[in-house]
C-alpha cells in the first residue's frame, strides 16, 4: 500500500488537511478540478468575525501548500475513476488541458496583454467584472500560471462573432493558427508556455485514502427571485462580496450595477428564496453572519451608507459572532426583523422598493433602496453527485456527502479509507471546515 | 570571520516584462561598479531551469558567498532561489531578493528611465545588505512522543484515544473521579432523527480509553505545576491524594465548560422549582418529574448580552428537553420563550416534532424579557410574544431556564501554568480564530471542545481528533523544525527590563533564574517586535538585523534623498497588496524605496530616525490591515510605536507629518497605489527622483 | 363538548401551520395586509395559539379574498386557505358580507358575474351567455360598450388587476349562436296592449321583457333604424353593426312590433295611443339632442355638434373632415367623436376640455386610446369663441380653466385670464346631450324638470296614469347598462301596474353545485395577470371603422377567467358550513 493520500478537493478544507497530513510526514496529492487552488474563500473579501482579510490569510497558506515537498498540487484534475487495491485505492485522474504548459509559464500575462477577447467573468460578470479568454484565475492564484477556458474558447467566441482574424471555424484548426495572439506573445517573451494543442493527461496513483473537501456553492437564486435577473441592482450576496473586495472587479468600490454610481442605500434580505421553488430548502448557517459582516465592511467604506438587513432568526451561533453583531449594530447597521417577499423596481431610478412586514409591529412597510443583495444560502456542490457515484458512496438528501455516524464515526463515510470534511459535509463556516479538515487528516494519515 | 564578501547580482529581464521598461544592461553595468560586486548577470528568465543551474555553476566558479537576485517578488520566489543556492552549497540565509518587476516595470511603466533609476537604487540597497548578511539556519527540537490531555469529557477523551490510536502515550488528567464531563449530567444526546443515551456514549469511550495500553488515566486530579515548553514539559499533579511527576512534549487543552450562576436570576435559588437547563437534564435522567403541569422555559438567560455570545446549543437543548417532558407526560403544557430559534439545515424538524407534540413557542424581544412573578406562591410568568404582538400570563410549576456557559473554573489556574489567554467569557483563545482554531500561539498546545466556546458532541468530538493531529505532528516526526529568522539576544547589554518577555506573542522568550531572557528558538516567529521595542537595543533579528535594515536605508538615501520616500513593508498583507498593484499594472509615483520587513513590528523608531537624519522627505510604515496580522497582533504594536515615533521625531524639530503609516490587506493594490500618490502630493514631491 | 375543544375540532386536520415559522412571507406578500389591522400572518398566529375563538369572532376572516396568494409565496407550503374558510364559517353572522359577490352588486342589472364567469372557465361559453341572458337581451353590445362598473369592484383588482369581465363576456357572447333561443320563450298572451316610445337601449330591453311576460307590445321609434343611442351614439369601430343588427333583430324577433320613423309629437300622440287602446305607455325617448352652448362663432359652417355628428358618421351621412379638427368636451362622446373624426378624415385631433387630466369624465382606458391613436389632449381650456375666416372657421381661441366644480362638487366652471388660440379647420362640441321634450309642450300633466321627465322612483309611473318613463329622458345621460335595467325594472313595474306579478326569474343556464368546489387553486393563482386584448393595429384603424378591439380567443379567456377569486362561492360555501357545521 502507497502511504500517500488523495485530498479532493483544495479550498480552505483540503489546504489545511493537506498541511497537516504534509506536516505530519504523508505524501497527498491534492487535486482539484479548478485552476487554482483556493476554492471558495479566495474569492471572498473578509472573514468574519475579525474581518480578516481573507485572501491575506489564506494566501500564505497557498504558497506554503506550493512549496511542501510532501505535497503534489493537481489542478485542473478531475477524479475519474476509484477501485480498491492492496489495502487502499487506486486512483485515475484526469488532468484536463489548461492549454499552457505549467512548467513553463510564469504568470507574467503577456498573453493576457495580446489576447484580444474579453468576455465576462464567471463570477463578477453581473456586477462588470470581464476576463480575457486567456487568463489567470485571481492575482494569488496557485499555480500562477495561466489558463484558457475550452468552454469560452468554442463557445463564447463564437458568440462573440468571431475570434482574431475572423475566424469561426472549429477552433481544431484554430490551435496550430499563426495568428494566436497568446501563442506569439508568449514566443516574443521566449517561453513558448501557450499549448494550444494540449490533450487532457490521465494520472494513475496508489493512495491509502481519500478526503473528500470539495466544499459548498453558493445558491443561485431562480430568476425572478426579488426582481433577480430582471433587476439590475438585485445581487446574490457572494456577487456583493466580489463588488466589496478590492481585488474584485469594481476594485472594491460598492457601485451599482445599473449606473455605476455609489450605492448609497443597501439592504439584504435573509433567507432569500428558502423554501421556495428554486430556493435552498433549509437554513445555511453562516449567512446573518455574512451579511453582517457585509453591513460592516459597507459602512466602513462609507459610514453615510445606509444599511439595513431583513431577517427572521438571527444565527450567531459561534465565537465572538454575537459581538460582531452588535458591532454592527452600534455602526448603525438596521436589523429589521421581516422576510420581504414583493420588489418592485422604479424604471427610471433603477431603484428598488421592498415590501415587508414588519415583524416587531406587524405593520406593512415599503423600503427604496439602491442595491438589494439577497443571501440565498449554500447548496451541494452540483459535482458530488458523480464524485459520489466514482467513490460509490451516498450523499444525504441535501446532496451532500452522507457521514457513517454524526457520533461515533464522524467524517468516516461507508467506505474505510475515505472521509469527507468541510463543505462537502453541509453548510459550514471556515473555522469549523479548518477543524474538520485537521480531524479528517488525522484520520487520513492514522493506521486502520 | 574575515572572509572577503564576493556578491553575485542576478538581474532578471522576466521576458520583456522588466526589461520592457527598466533597461536592464545599464543596471547590470551599474551593480558591477557596486562596492563587494564580483559578478552580474542578466538572465532572460533567471527561474527557468537553465537559469537556476547557469546560477549555480556562476556561484561556484565566482567563488559567490553572498548572491542577490533582481527579478518579481520574494512572496512566490524566494523559495525557490533559496533552494537554488542551497544546491550550489551557499547557506540560503546569504541570498537577498530584490522586486524589480512589481515594485517597478509594472508599476511606472511610461517612465522607463526613473524606472530604471529605482531599479538601481533597489540593487544598490539589496547588495548593501547582502553584505553584512550571515549565515542562518532552520532549528530543530526534538520532540517526544507523549502528550497531557488536561480534561477528560468527551474531546479530552477522544484527543487521547486518538493520540494512542497512533501510538502515542496520552497521559488523561481529570478533576473529577470520573471521565465523561459534562455528558455525565446528561440524560440524552440528539442526533439526526434518533436520540442517544449520553450515559451510554461515554461508557463506551470511557472503556476505550481505561482499557488503552497507551494511555494513563489520573481521575480526582489536580495540575500543581507545569514548567517548560515543547519537547519538554515538565508536569506535577496531584491525584487522588498522591503526587505525580512525569514529563510530556505535548499539551492538550479540553477543560470543558460549564453553566453560568444564575442565582438569584427569576427566583433562581430561593424557589426550587426554577431549573436549569443541566439540572432538568438531571431529572429527567432520573425520573424525577413527577406530575408537572405547566413547564416554561426561558432561553438566553445570561447569554446574547453586552458580555457574553449566544450559547449556540440552547435551542436544540430547550427543545429536545421540552419533546422529553412531552413524552413523560403528555399531558404538561410547556412553553418555550425563545429570542431567535437558531436552528441550521434540517434542524428545523426538530421544531416542528415539537410543535406537533404541543409544545408552544413564544417570542420575546431582545431588550423585554418576561417577568417572573409570585402569585401566592404560585410562579406566574409575563412574557410579550412579537409574532401575536400581545403578552401572555403563564403559569408555571417548572420554570426552566436555558443558561448560557463559561469556561471551566480552572481556566485561570492552567493559564498561569501554560503562559495562554481566555477572553472575558471565561474560555481560551486559540492562535487564530480561522485558520488556528485548535492551536494556542505557542506550539504545541492544542486546545479543543467547549473549552473553546460551547458547541454540540459533534464538533467536540472532530475537535479533539483535531487538536490530537495538531500535536502529533511534532510528536510524529520527533522535532520541530522553524525558520532560522530568529531573535538573538545579546546578554551582555540587557538590564532584563521584561519587555521582551512579556511582549512576545509566542512565549518564545523565557526569563532564568538569573532573570535573564532565553530565546526558544523553535517557538520564535522572527516577527522582530522584541528586537524594535527593546531599550537597550541588545536584540537582533537573523536577516533582518539592524545593521541590515540601516544599510538599505543608507543606500536608499545615498543620492537626492529630499525627493524620496522609505516605505518599510511588511512580507504579508503590506507587500501582497503591492504585488496586487503591480499584477494590476496600477501605476503610482515612484518616489519610494521599499525596505522589506517580516512584520510591521519589526521597524524601529531607530530606523525611522535615520532615515529622516539622512534627509528623506518621507517615511512609511505598511503593515497588515486590523485584526488580521500574521504575527498575532504586531500590526496593533506597529501602530503604537509609529504614534510614539511621531511624537520623538517632533521633540527632535522633525515634523511628524512626514512619517505615515498604511494598514493594507493582500488584495488592496489601490489602496497602496493611492497612498503613493498621496505621499508625494502632501509632501510636495517631484516627481523626477 | 366546550367551545374550544369544537374550535380545535375544525381545525383537527390542519396541522400544516404547526410548520409555520412565522417568517412574514405570507403577510409581506398579500395584497390587503394592513387594510383594516388585516394580517394573515397573525391569524395563522393566533390560531397557533389556541387562541382561534379571538380571530373567529371578528371580522377579519371575511376580508380575505382568497387570492392565495400567502400559500404560494410560504416557503413551508402552508395551505394557509385551509385555515383561513373553516374560520370564516365560524365569523359571526354580523361579520358576513352581503350574500352578493361585489361584481353582481355593482352591476345595474345584477348580472351573476361569477357565475358566467365560472362557466366560461369550464369552457361552456353558451352556458355562460344563457346566464347573462336571464338578466339582460344585448350580451354580445355589453360585452363591447358597457362601462363595466363590476371591474372597479372586483376583489381581484386588489390582488393585483380585476377580471376582464367585459370582454368575457362578450367572449360568451360571440361564441354562443343558439343561446337566444332560450330566452325567446314567450308566455301566454295576457291579452294587455303596451306602448314603447323609443327603440334605444332602455325602450328595447322593456318591450323585450314587457312580451315575455305576455304582454302585446309595439315600439315607436322616430327614427328610421331600432337602436337609439347604440345605432346612433356609438361608433362602429366600437360596436360593429352587424353586431348591434343581430341582437336588436333578435329580441324583435319574438313577437315585437317595431313602427318606425313614428315620432311622438309630431306623428302621433300619447292620447292616440290610449285611444288606440294601449293600456300602458313606456316612454323611453333618450337624449338625442346635443347639448349647445351660446358661443361665439357656434353659426359658422365647420362646426358641429357631438352626438348629431356621431348620428351623422354612423347613419352614413357625407361627414367628410379635413386636416385639423379640434373636439371641445371631456367626456365618453368626446373621446369617440375624436376617435370618429381621425376616421372621417381629420389629419390632426386635438380635444380640449375643461377638466384636468384626472378630472376628465371620461373612461381612463377611452382616453388612452385616443392617445394612443394621436389625438392631442388640451385639459383645462374651455372655449372662449370661434373665429371665423370668410364665414368658415379657422381658429378657437380658448381660455384658461382655473376650476370645473365648486366646493360643493357642483359643475361650475371659473376661468383665468390665460388665453391661446389653436388653429382649426373644423370644431365638434361635445359638452353634452339633451332631451328633446317637445312632444309634451302639449301635455300639461307629464310633468318635468331640468330638462327630464319626472317619474315615481318606485312604480316608475310618471304624473299621467298608465304613462311610464325610463331610460336617459328619466334618469339623466347614464350608460347602456344602467339603461337595459331600467328598461327591465319598467317591464316590471307595468306588469305589476296590469295586475302581473312582475315575475321575470328565469334559469336559463346551469348552475354549479357547490359541493364540487374545494376552493383548490394552482400554484402561482395570485400572480396571475390580466388578460390583454388584441387590437387593431393603429396603422389600420383609420382607414374605416373596423372594430379596434379584437376580443379573446379560447385559451386567453378560459385563462382569464379562472383568475376569478369565485366570492360568491367562497360565500355560499361559509354559508352552507355554517348551516351543516358546528351543530
Amino acid at each position: 500500500m502507497d502511504n500517500s493520500i488523495l485530498i479532493i478537493g483544495a479550498g480552505v478544507a483540503g489546504i489545511n488537511c493537506a498541511l497537516n497530513a504534509a506536516k505530519y510526514g504523508t505524501h497527498v496529492y491534492l487535486v482539484d478540478d479548478t485552476p487554482s487552488i483556493g476554492g471558495m474563500m479566495a474569492r471572498l473579501d473578509k472573514t468574519f468575525p475579525t474581518n480578516d482579510c481573507s485572501i491575506c490569510i489564506e494566501a500564505p497558506q497557498m504558497y506554503e501548500v506550493d512549496n511542501h515537498p510532501n505535497i503534489d498540487i493537481l489542478t485542473n484534475t478531475e477524479v475519474r475513476k476509484v477501485k480498491k487495491a492492496d489495502g487502499g485505492f487506486s486512483v485515475r485522474l484526469i488532468k484536463k488541458a489548461r492549454f499552457i504548459d505549467e512548467e513553463k509559464c510564469t504568470g507574467c500575462g503577456a498573453c493576457l496583454e495580446a489576447c484580444p477577447v474579453t468576455v465576462p467573468d464567471e463570477l463578477d460578470g453581473k456586477i462588470g467584472g470581464v476576463r480575457k479568454l486567456i487568463s489567470i484565475p485571481f492575482p494569488q492564484a496557485v499555480p500562477n500560471v495561466m489558463v484558457i477556458d475550452p468552454d469560452c474558447r468554442y463557445g463564447r467566441m463564437r458568440d462573440k462573432g468571431a475570434c482574431v482574424g475572423g475566424c469561426v471555424v472549429d477552433c481544431s484548426q484554430c490551435r496550430e493558427c499563426p495568428i494566436a495572439l497568446c501563442v506569439a506573445a508568449c514566443r516574443k517573451e521566449g517561453k513558448d508556455a501557450v499549448r494550444l494543442w494540449q490533450a487532457n493527461k490521465n494520472i494513475n496513483i496508489a493512495v491509502r485514502s481519500i478526503v473528500i473537501a470539495t466544499g459548498i456553492a453558493d445558491a443561485k437564486p431562480p430568476r425572478g427571485l426579488y426582481g433577480y435577473d430582471l433587476y439590475d441592482n438585485v445581487v446574490t450576496y457572494t456577487q456583493f462580496e466580489r463588488l466589496m473586495n478590492a481585488g474584485g472587479p469594481t476594485g472594491g468600490q460598492i457601485i451599482r450595477p445599473s449606473d455605476r454610481k455609489h450605492a448609497h442605500r443597501i439592504a439584504w434580505i435573509q433567507c432569500a428564496g428558502r423554501g421556495l421553488e428554486g430556493g435552498v430548502p433549509y437554513c445555511s448557517k453562516v449567512c446573518c453572519m455574512v451579511a453582517t459582516k457585509q453591513s460592516i465592511i459597507t459602512k466602513e467604506h462609507d459610514p453615510q451608507v445606509d444599511t439595513t438587513v431583513y431577517y427572521n432568526d438571527l444565527k450567531a451561533y459561534g465565537k465572538g459572532f454575537w459581538a460582531f453583531y452588535e458591532k454592527a449594530r452600534e455602526n448603525g447597521v438596521k436589523y429589521v426583523r421581516a422576510r420581504p417577499y414583493d420588489v418592485f423596481e422604479d424604471p427610471e431610478t433603477k431603484n428598488l422598493t421592498v415590501r415587508y412586514e414588519d415583524l416587531d409591529s406587524g405593520e406593512l412597510r415599503y423600503d427604496e433602496v439602491e442595491i438589494l443583495v439577497l443571501s440565498t444560502g449554500l447548496v451541494a456542490n452540483s459535482r458530488n453527485e458523480r464524485l459520489a457515484k466514482i467513490l460509490k458512496i451516498q450523499l444525504d438528501k441535501l446532496g451532500f456527502f452522507k457521514e457513517k455516524d454524526p457520533i461515533s464515526a464522524p467524517l468516516e463515510t461507508e467506505v474505510e479509507g475515505i472521509y469527507v470534511c468541510g463543505g462537502a459535509t453541509g453548510p459550514i463556516d471556515i473555522s469549523e471546515s479548518v477543524v474538520q479538515a485537521t480531524a479528517a487528516s488525522l484520520k487520513a494519515v492514522s493506521p486502520r | 570571520m574575515t572572509e572577503e564578501i564576493r556578491i553575485g547580482v542576478f538581474v532578471c529581464d522576466c521576458g520583456s516584462n522588466i526589461a520592457g521598461v527598466v533597461n536592464v544592461p545599464e543596471v547590470v553595468n551599474y551593480a558591477k561598479g557596486l562596492k563587494n560586486v564580483v559578478f552580474v548577470d542578466e538572465g532572460k528568465w533567471s527561474c527557468s531551469v537553465d537559469a537556476l543551474s547557469s546560477m549555480q555553476e556562476s556561484i561556484k566558479e565566482h567563488k559567490l558567498n553572498r548572491v542577490v537576485i533582481a527579478s518579481c517578488t520574494a512572496r512566490t520566489h524566494e523559495p525557490l532561489f533559496k533552494q537554488t543556492v542551497k544546491e550550489a552549497g551557499l547557506n540560503p540565509y546569504l541570498l537577498e531578493f530584490v522586486s524589480i518587476r512589481e515594485q517597478v516595470s509594472w508599476v511606472h511603466m511610461n517612465e522607463p528611465e526613473i524606472a530604471t533609476q529605482k531599479a538601481k537604487d533597489l540593487v544598490k540597497m539589496g547588495v548593501a545588505k547582502a553584505a553584512l548578511l550571515e549565515e542562518g539556519e532552520e532549528i530543530r527540537l526534538p520532540v517526544g512522543k507523549d502528550c497531557m490531555v488536561i480534561g477528560g469529557g468527551m474531546a479530552g477523551m477522544t484527543a487521547a484515544l486518538s493520540l494512542a490510536n497512533q501510538g502515542f502515550k496520552a497521559v488523561l488528567v481529570e478533576k473529577r473521579p470520573q471521565l465523561g464531563g459534562l455528558l455525565n449530567l446528561i440524560s440524552t444526546v440528539s442526533s439526526d432523527k434518533e436520540l442517544l443515551s449520553a450515559e451510554e456514549i461515554v461508557r463506551g469511550q470511557a472503556k476505550l480509553v481505561e482499557t488503552h495500553p497507551n494511555v494513563v488515566v489520573y481521575t480526582n486530579a489536580e495540575i500543581e505545576n507545569v514548567d517548560g515548553y515543547i519537547g519538554n514539559y515538565s508536569v506535577t499533579i496531584k491525584s487522588n491524594g498522591t503526587r505525580n511527576n512525569f514529563d510530556v512534549s505535548t499539551v492538550i487543552v479540553a477543560t470543558g465548560m460549564r453553566e453560568l450562576n444564575l442565582e438569584g436570576k427569576f427566583f433562581y435559588g430561593s424557589d426550587s422549582r426554577v431549573v436549569t437547563q443541566l439540572e432538568l437534564e438531571g431529572i429527567l435522567k432520573n425520573n424525577q418529574l413527577g406530575d408537572v403541569k405547566n413547564v416554561v422555559m426561558v432561553n438566553c438567560v445570561g447569554s446574547k448580552n453586552e458580555t457574553r455570545g449566544c450559547c449556540n446549543i440552547g435551542c436544540h437543548v430547550s427543545i429536545k428537553n421540552a419533546l422529553a417532558i412531552k413524552r413523560v407526560n403528555k399531558e404538561a403544557k410547556v412553553y418555550i420563550l425563545y429570542r431567535d430559534l437558531s436552528m441550521v439545515k434540517e434542524e428545523h424538524f426538530h421544531i416542528d416534532a415539537a410543535k406537533a407534540a404541543g409544545v408552544k413557542f413564544l417570542r420575546f424581544p431582545d431588550d423585554r424579557y418576561p417577568e417572573v412573578t409570585k402569585d401566592n406562591e404560585n410562579l406566574v410568568i409575563n412574557v410579550y410574544d412579537i409574532l401575536s404582538g400581545r403578552a401572555f400570563l403563564l403559569s408555571a410549576d417548572l420554570l426552566v431556564l436555558t443558561a448560557g456557559f463559561e469556561g471551566d473554573e480552572t481556566i485561570e489556574k492552567i493559564k498561569g501554568h501554560l503562559k495562554v489567554s481566555s477572553n472575558a467569557e471565561g474560555f481560551f483563545q486559540e492562535r487564530h480564530i480561522k485558520l488556528g482554531p485548535l492551536d494556542f500561539p505557542a506550539d504545541g498546545i492544542a486546545l479543543c471542545g467547549c473549552a473553546k466556546n460551547p458547541k454540540t458532541l459533534k464538533e467536540t468530538i472532530e475537535e479533539g481528533m483535531g487538536a490530537a493531529m495538531r500535536v502529533s505532528i511534532p510528536m510524529n516526526n520527533g522535532y520541530i523544525e522553524a525558520e532560522g529568522i530568529v531573535a538573538d539576544i545579546d546578554l551582555a547589554n540587557c538590564n532584563s527590563c521584561g519587555l521582551c518577555w512579556k511582549r512576545c506573542p509566542y512565549g518564545a522568550i523565557r526569563v532564568n533564574e538569573n532573570k535573564e531572557p532565553q530565546v526558544v528558538k523553535a517557538l520564535c516567529k522572527g516577527c522582530g517586535l522584541c528586537a524594535a521595542d527593546c531599550p537597550k537595543e541588545c536584540i537582533s533579528i537573523v536577516h533582518y538585523s539592524d545593521d541590515q535594515v540601516l544599510a538599505q536605508v543608507e543606500a536608499a538615501l545615498e543620492e537626492n534623498p529630499a525627493d524620496k520616500i522609505i516605505a518599510f513593508v511588511c512580507h504579508w498583507c503590506a507587500l501582497g497588496g503591492v504585488d496586487m498593484a503591480g499584477v494590476s499594472r496600477l501605476q503610482y509615483p515612484p518616489n519610494a524605496r521599499l525596505i522589506r520587513v517580516m512584520c510591521s513590528a519589526r521597524v524601529s523608531i531607530k530606523f525611522i530616525q535615520r532615515a529622516f537624519d539622512l534627509g528623506a522627505a518621507g517615511v512609511l510604515v505598511a503593515g497588515c490591515e486590523f485584526p488580521t496580522c500574521h504575527y498575532i497582533s504586531g500590526n496593533y504594536a506597529a501602530e503604537k510605536r509609529v504614534n510614539r515615533a511621531k511624537k520623538i521625531l517632533a521633540k527632535k524639530g522633525f515634523d511628524p507629518d512626514k512619517l505615515w503609516n498604511i494598514w493594507c490587506s493582500a488584495a488592496d493594490g489601490p489602496k497602496f497605489a493611492n497612498t503613493m500618490r498621496e505621499m508625494v502630493r502632501e509632501l510636495h514631491l517631484a516627481k523626477e527622483v | 363538548m366546550d367551545s374550544n375543544t369544537a374550535l380545535a375540532e375544525k381545525f383537527s386536520d390542519v396541522t400544516m401551520f404547526r410548520t409555520c415559522e412565522q417568517c412574514g412571507c405570507c403577510s409581506s406578500g398579500c395584497p390587503i395586509t394592513g387594510v383594516d389591522d388585516f394580517n394573515i400572518r397573525r391569524i395563522i398566529r393566533f390560531v397557533e395559539l389556541d387562541l382561534i375563538e379571538e380571530i373567529a369572532n371578528s371580522s377579519l376572516p371575511w376580508q380575505c379574498t382568497t387570492c392565495g396568494r400567502c400559500e404560494s409565496v410560504c416557503p413551508n407550503g402552508i395551505a394557509i386557505l385551509d385555515i383561513v374558510r373553516p374560520l370564516r364559517s365560524m365569523t359571526p353572522k354580523d361579520f358576513m358580507p352581503e350574500e352578493v359577490p361585489p361584481c353582481t352588486a355593482a352591476c345595474p342589472a345584477g348580472i351573476d358575474v361569477p357565475g358566467y364567469l365560472r362557466l366560461i372557465a369550464q369552457e361552456k361559453p353558451e352556458e355562460a351567455c344563457k346566464l347573462i341572458l336571464e338578466k339582460v337581451p344585448f350580451p354580445g353590445i355589453l360585452g363591447r360598450v358597457c362601462m363595466h362598473p363590476c371591474e372597479s369592484k372586483c376583489r381581484r383588482g386588489e390582488v393585483n388587476e380585476p377580471i376582464a369581465i367585459c370582454a368575457l363576456k362578450r367572449y360568451a357572447a360571440d361564441k354562443a349562436d343558439g343561446a337566444f333561443k332560450g330566452a325567446s320563450k314567450v308566455k301566454e298572451s295576457t291579452g294587455h296592449k303596451i306602448a314603447v316610445i323609443g327603440a334605444g337601449p332602455a325602450g328595447l330591453t322593456a318591450a323585450f321583457y314587457l312580451r315575455k311576460m305576455g304582454h302585446d307590445v309595439t315600439v315607436f321609434e322616430a327614427r328610421a333604424k331600432a337602436g337609439g343611442m347604440m345605432r346612433y351614439g356609438i361608433p362602429y369601430y366600437r360596436l360593429p353593426e352587424e353586431v348591434l343588427e343581430k341582437e336588436i333583430n333578435q329580441v324583435l324577433s319574438i313577437g315585437i312590433r317595431l313602427e318606425n320613423e313614428k315620432r311622438l309629437g309630431v306623428d302621433f300622440t300619447l292620447d292616440q295611443l290610449k285611444a288606440e287602446g294601449f293600456q300602458a305607455i313606456f316612454v323611453a325617448t333618450g337624449l338625442q339632442k346635443s347639448r349647445k352652448i351660446d358661443l361665439e362663432g357656434t353659426d359658422l359652417e365647420d362646426v358641429f355638434w357631438g352626438v348629431d355628428f356621431l348620428a351623422d358618421v354612423n347613419v352614413g351621412n357625407n361627414v367628410r373632415l379635413k386636416n385639423r379638427v379640434l373636439v371641445v368636451g371631456g367626456g365618453n362622446v368626446a373621446v369617440d367623436v375624436a376617435l370618429s373624426a381621425l376616421r372621417t378624415g381629420a389629419k390632426e385631433v386635438t380635444m380640449a376640455c375643461l377638466e384636468s387630466r384626472e378630472e376628465m369624465p371620461a373612461s381612463p382606458w377611452e382616453i388612452e386610446q385616443a392617445l394612443e391613436e394621436g389625438v392631442k389632449l388640451m385639459t383645462s381650456w374651455g372655449p372662449h369663441r370661434i373665429i371665423g375666416d370668410n364665414g368658415r372657421v379657422s381658429a378657437v381661441e380658448l381660455v384658461r380653466c382655473t376650476s370645473v366644480f365648486d366646493e360643493g362638487g357642483n359643475f361650475c366652471p371659473a376661468f383665468g385670464e390665460e388665453k391661446m388660440t389653436v388653429n382649426a379647420d373644423q370644431v365638434i362640441l361635445a359638452i353634452g346631450q339633451a332631451a328633446d321634450l317637445s312632444f309634451i309642450s302639449g301635455q300639461e300633466q307629464i310633468r318635468s324638470g331640468g330638462g327630464l321627465i319626472e317619474t315615481d322612483p318606485g312604480t316608475m309611473q310618471t304624473s299621467v296614469p298608465g304613462v311610464f318613463a325610463g331610460g336617459d329622458v328619466a334618469t339623466g345621460p347614464s350608460s347602456i347598462i344602467e339603461a337595459i335595467a331600467t328598461g327591465r325594472k319598467a317591464a316590471i313595474a307595468i306588469d305589476k301596474s296590469l295586475g302581473g306579478q312582475g315575475t321575470l326569474d328565469e334559469t336559463l343556464a346551469e348552475r354549479v353545485d357547490t359541493e364540487s368546489y374545494t376552493g383548490k387553486r394552482e400554484t402561482g393563482f395570485a400572480d396571475l395577470k390580466r388578460v390583454r386584448m388584441l387590437t387593431l393595429p393603429i396603422s389600420e384603424r383609420h382607414s374605416g371603422f373596423s372594430e379596434v378591439n379584437l376580443g379573446l380567443g379560447d385559451e386567453e379567456a378560459l385563462r382569464e377567467a379562472k383568475r376569478c377569486l369565485q366570492c360568491d362561492l367562497e360565500l355560499r360555501l361559509a354559508k352552507e358550513g355554517r348551516l351543516a357545521g358546528t351543530g
